[in-house]
């Protein structure tokens, strides 16, 4: 008999059954631990992880397409402007004005994040009754390879006997496997530092859970503690900056906060509190 | 300019601020430059019959870029045309080029290029009433 976790007996089972279809055995055949308990979980993890990836891989595209059309605009825009004053010897101003005027409506691009925000509030939420536990060691679990690859040791401090919550598993699961690839990504950089991320829980007053994420980076700007949470607010290259921006969208709409300080001696602290009340009424239905 | 009409140069997409920032580069650009919030709404144009060179959105509801490109040649209109996705797709450009799209950019696309295409699409421009 495997005990697999509920967590993921669907994906084992489905693990199983296509291990049957491939063997071309009888059912019965695999009553006995064919897998292992571990192995029917990396399957498990695999299989949620490549969903996860596909899920995330529409999402990006279909924000992409968003922000890359008025993007498209800015651009253009901007561009028609550097040429209407480069124009020969007399630059043409008042077409150049007009030119920026269309830069600046650009700013509407927010909006897309804004929209994809007030989707997310709106989205009929999931109300299972979840341990917040459970839901952070599936997230550790999908981030082990990039820890091992990035030489970051990972500890969890798992307050025990924490009551359930009531909230959506996946988008609190997002919202820490976000900040968990952020602390990662920011002790990344060759610079010699201590490489040490700890994510715990402790039952915090009024009746709330708290969950934080600390790392050993070099830390953010003090001034800048705030600002990180806007949308298209970024000190990464290669970011979009909207990963916190909906983060803080998710934790709001479960009736809770998200937010940011220094870590001590180094490095940064995100945490977000949820309340343990239940969200029925929280989650006011849109009527 | 008396002589010389300027080449009139027809822009289709459901998107405004693409449409308006294409548009201001085109003037900047020395052409004449008339907007289409859709594909529908450009074949029922007469500008169809005298534009220079459309530009047009790659995915617009309704009717796609490729699709109003291949009704105008249906039509008759052999119009140099310049397609821009938000989407880019190899197989979707591939197939464009091959029906005989002129250029295939992606958004955000580069204003040179753009500049260029659009200066081959008027230089290429058939005479004034040939057909295809």
């Amino acid at each position: 008999m495997l005990i697999v976790s509920t967590e993921y007996a669907d994906l084992a089972d489905l693990c199983g059954r296509l291990l049957v279809m491939r063997r071309g055995r009888r059912e019965e055949e695999l009553a006995g631990p064919m897998l292992s308990e571990r192995q029917i979980l990396a399957l498990g993890m695999e299989l949620a992880h490549a969903n996860r990836v596909a899920t995330m891989g529409q999402l990006s595209a279909s924000i992409g397409h968003e922000i890359n059309q008025p993007l498209s605009g800015v651009v253009t825009s901007a561009e028609t402007a550097m040429l209407w004053l480069k124009t020969g010897e007399s630059p043409n101003i008042s077409e150049a004005l007009r030119a920026l005027a269309r830069v600046v409506r650009g700013r509407r691009a927010s909006d897309v994040v804004n929209r994809l925000g007030a989707l997310i509030k709106r989205a009929p939420p999931q109300k299972d009754e979840l341990d917040v536990n459970e839901a952070i060691l599936g997230v550790v679990g999908l981030t082990d390879g990039e820890a091992v690859k990035h030489h970051v040791s990972v500890r969890t401090q798992l307050g025990e006997r924490l009551p359930l919550i009531q909230g959506d598993r996946v988008q609190l699961q997002q919202v820490t496997l976000n900040l968990t690839m952020n602390a990662i990504e920011a002790m990344s950089p060759p610079d010699g530092g201590p490489r040490e991320l700890l994510i715990s829980t402790v039952k915090a007053e009024p009746d709330s859970i708290l969950v934080a994420v600390r790392d050993t980076g070099p830390g953010i700007d003090k001034a800048r503690l705030d600002d990180i949470f806007l949308a298209f607010y970024t000190t990464k290259p290669d970011s979009l900056g909207i990963g916190l921006s909906i983060c803080r969208s998710i934790v709001e709409a479960h009736g809770g906060k998200l937010w940011a300080t220094a870590n001590t001696p180094r490095g940064a602290v995100f945490q977000f509190m949820l309340p343990i009340t239940s969200v029925h009424s929280v989650f006011s239905s849109p009527s | 300019m008396p002589s010389k009409m300027k080449p009139l140069i027809a822009i289709v997409d459901d998107d405004e601020s693409v449409r308006d920032a294409i548009a201001g580069l085109m003037k900047w650009l020395g052409f004449e430059v008339h907007t289409f919030v859709s594909a529908v709404e450009f074949l029922a144009s007469p500008d169809i019959g005298v534009s220079s060179c459309v530009i047009t959105d790659a995915q617009m509801p309704q009717m796609t870029g490729i699709e109003l490109y291949k009704r105008m040649r249906e039509l008759g209109h052999a119009i140099p045309t310049i397609m821009i996705t938000a989407y880019p797709n190899e197989a979707a450009r591939d197939h464009a080029l091959a029906a005989g799209v002129l250029c295939y950019l992606s958004k955000p696309f580069d204003k040179d290029t753009l500049i260029d295409c659009v200066r081959s699409a008027v230089n290429r421009e058939p005479a004034k009433g040939q057909r295809c």
